[in-house]
């Protein structure tokens, strides 16, 4: 189960693994928005070099990649199939059962779905590149401009790393009392739909009563150790900004310009 | 001798309970001592606990540590003299690594970034946590948790160190690596020790030990002055060590033993000098 989470990372040393978190953030903040520049041959072409180069440069095992993918392939061929059915325009490249299939179409759906793909490829490396917690900072950094207008962003950012951390305690304590709650003879894996969520109950009641708990016991030990929020507070994570972080940016925004050049 | 921790005439009653849960309790610990708190559940001693790190007022009565009077102005001065160890090894586990964890009270005192990672580097080595920055909490053993605890309780360097029934929920051999590491951080440190528990096994490394039963003081004296009154401990529902208890039985079977034994080591050290002792006399 705890792979399910956390273990999308994938540990490494390679160029990409090494970028600043937040340099991470801001590609696949703006590579979203700029994909949808892309409207011919000559566009999809730049953004799929740019995309395959990243996945080159991070050292990521392929067949990662596509079980990362797996679950989307077939929204993908989903959406290819809706634009190839439903769109008509252009020239009937053929006729099969009483269906008109238009080159526009085709070329639109092969787009459409590239689009989706290159999306996906790109916040999946991120993910698979970038541990929990530097994407926590990274955030944190990132947004803490939103400060002056009274976002919590430092609380925020502890709760999301205090989660990170009791995600595997939780799973934990979740088998502990699956375990023992068929022990005493709850069904959790057969039966109808409505037996099986009324067993539920029986695991969350008491994993929700000791998360409680735990919350309580946590906040007592953060406070004993000194913790009155985020104002004066040092961080023991610093994000350094390197060279190779700004020239990543300047190539994205290079990337930009060129796909607005490019479009027709 | 410079006193650690004063406390004089304290009482306590939680809200909806007619008894007080503690009642006109004083004591005091000095510089350097190890002082070991002991009672049964209900017998007020998690209650003091909480009296002494400012979670919970006093109804009456004062305490000192270091000097400092104990109240809603000067809680935060008096929590940075001291560190605490709870009983529960993952709800005190803040950070997402070891290093982590014990960087958080760090940051929380505003410490710089040099200074931190000495400060971290010191902590760890001290409770031989050193080949474990990186590593999660859940890939750790309670005992080893527990010494992250410690590490990151004594990088703020505090004056007095607190357990809170800080072995309760480890098996023997994480009691022990716990145990072991607060001998030596007190060889070392001179560091004030107050710890509270249920566990008489724990008692017989304390200078002094402080019994409490019903919200009072019941006893209080040496682990060999406690332990004399046996009876009396069973009837305010300790168990006395193992080794005590062997060590009474085989005297009630004429067994010619010295000594009413606080450890299994030497109990047994005197048991099998003893056979030879005895062979000699038969011989001669």
């Amino acid at each position: 189960m705890n792979s399910m989470i956390i273990g999308k990372y994938v540990p490494g040393n390679s160029l990409i693994h090494r970028l600043d978190p937040r340099t991470k953030l801001l590609l696949m903040f703006i590579y979203v928005f700029i994909v949808f520049l892309a409207n011919n041959e000559w566009t999809y072409g730049v953004l799929t070099s740019f995309t395959c180069v990243l996945l080159f440069l991070s050292r990521i095992p392929p067949s990662f990649m596509i079980k990362g993918l797996k679950p989307v392939l077939w929204v993908i061929v989903f959406t290819f199939l809706l634009h190839v059915l439903l769109t008509k325009e252009g020239d009937v490249v053929f006729q099969w059962l009483g269906i008109e299939v238009y080159d526009k179409a085709i070329q639109q759906g092969a787009f459409i779905s590239l689009r989706f793909l290159l999306l996906i490829v790109v916040t999946t490396l991120v993910t698979l590149t970038t541990t929990p917690i530097e994407v926590t900072d990274g955030m944190e950094s990132l947004l803490s401009p939103l400060k002056k207008w009274g976002i919590p962003v430092h609380e925020l950012a502890l709760m999301m790393s205090i989660s990170l951390r009791f995600i595997p305690t939780l799973m934990e304590e979740t088998e502990k009392i699956m375990k023992a709650q068929m022990a005493r003879g709850v069904d959790f894996s057969s039966g109808p739909l409505s037996e099986r969520m009324k067993a539920m109950t029986a695991l969350l009641v008491p994993l929700f009563i000791s998360a409680f708990k735990r919350a309580e016991e946590l906040a007592v030990a953060m406070e004993v150790r000194g913790y009155r929020g985020g104002n004066g507070r040092t961080k023991w994570r610093e994000l350094t900004w390197r060279r190779i972080d700004t020239a990543f940016m300047l190539l994205l925004g290079l990337l930009a310009v060129l796909l607005w050049l490019l479009r027709s | 001798m410079e006193v650690a921790l004063r406390v004089e005439h304290i009482s306590f009653q939680y809200a909806n309970e007619k008894t007080y849960a503690l009642q006109n309790v004083s004591f005091q610990v000095y510089k350097g001592e190890w002082v070991t708190i002991v009672g049964h559940n209900g017998s007020g001693k998690s209650t003091l606990a909480k009296l002494l790190i400012g979670l919970l007022p006093p109804k009456s009565g004062t305490i000192h540590v270091c000097g400092i009077p104990l109240n809603e102005e000067t809680v935060w001065d008096v929590r940075e003299k001291l560190g605490i160890v709870f009983q529960n090894p993952d709800n005190q586990f803040v950070g997402t690594t070891v290093q982590d964890d014990v960087a958080f009270g760090l940051e929380n005192r505003g410490v710089q970034k040099n200074e931190m990672v000495k400060r971290i580097n010191e902590a760890l080595k001290k409770v031989g946590m050193e080949n474990f920055v990186n590593d999660e909490p859940h890939r750790l053993s309670g005992g080893q948790k527990q010494r992250v605890a410690i590490a990151s309780a004594i990088a703020l360097e505090p004056n007095i160190i607190i357990l809170d029934e800080a072995t309760s929920m480890l098996d023997p051999s994480g009691k022990k690596e716990v145990l072991q590491v607060i001998q030596s951080l007190r060889r070392e440190r001179d560091m004030t020790v107050i710890s509270i528990t249920h566990d008489l096994n724990e008692v017989a490394k304390a200078d002094r030990v402080i019994v409490m039963n019903k919200g009072k003081i019941a006893l209080e004296g040496t682990p060999k002055h406690i332990f004399a009154h046996g009876s009396k401990l069973e009837e305010m529902g300790l168990d006395l060590p193992f080794s005590l208890q062997l060590s009474q039985r085989l005297k009630e079977n004429h067994i010619p033993i010295t000594i009413d034994h606080l450890t299994i080591e030497g109990l047994v050290s005197e048991l099998w000098t003893l056979y030879s002792a005895m062979s000699n006399i038969a011989t001669k």
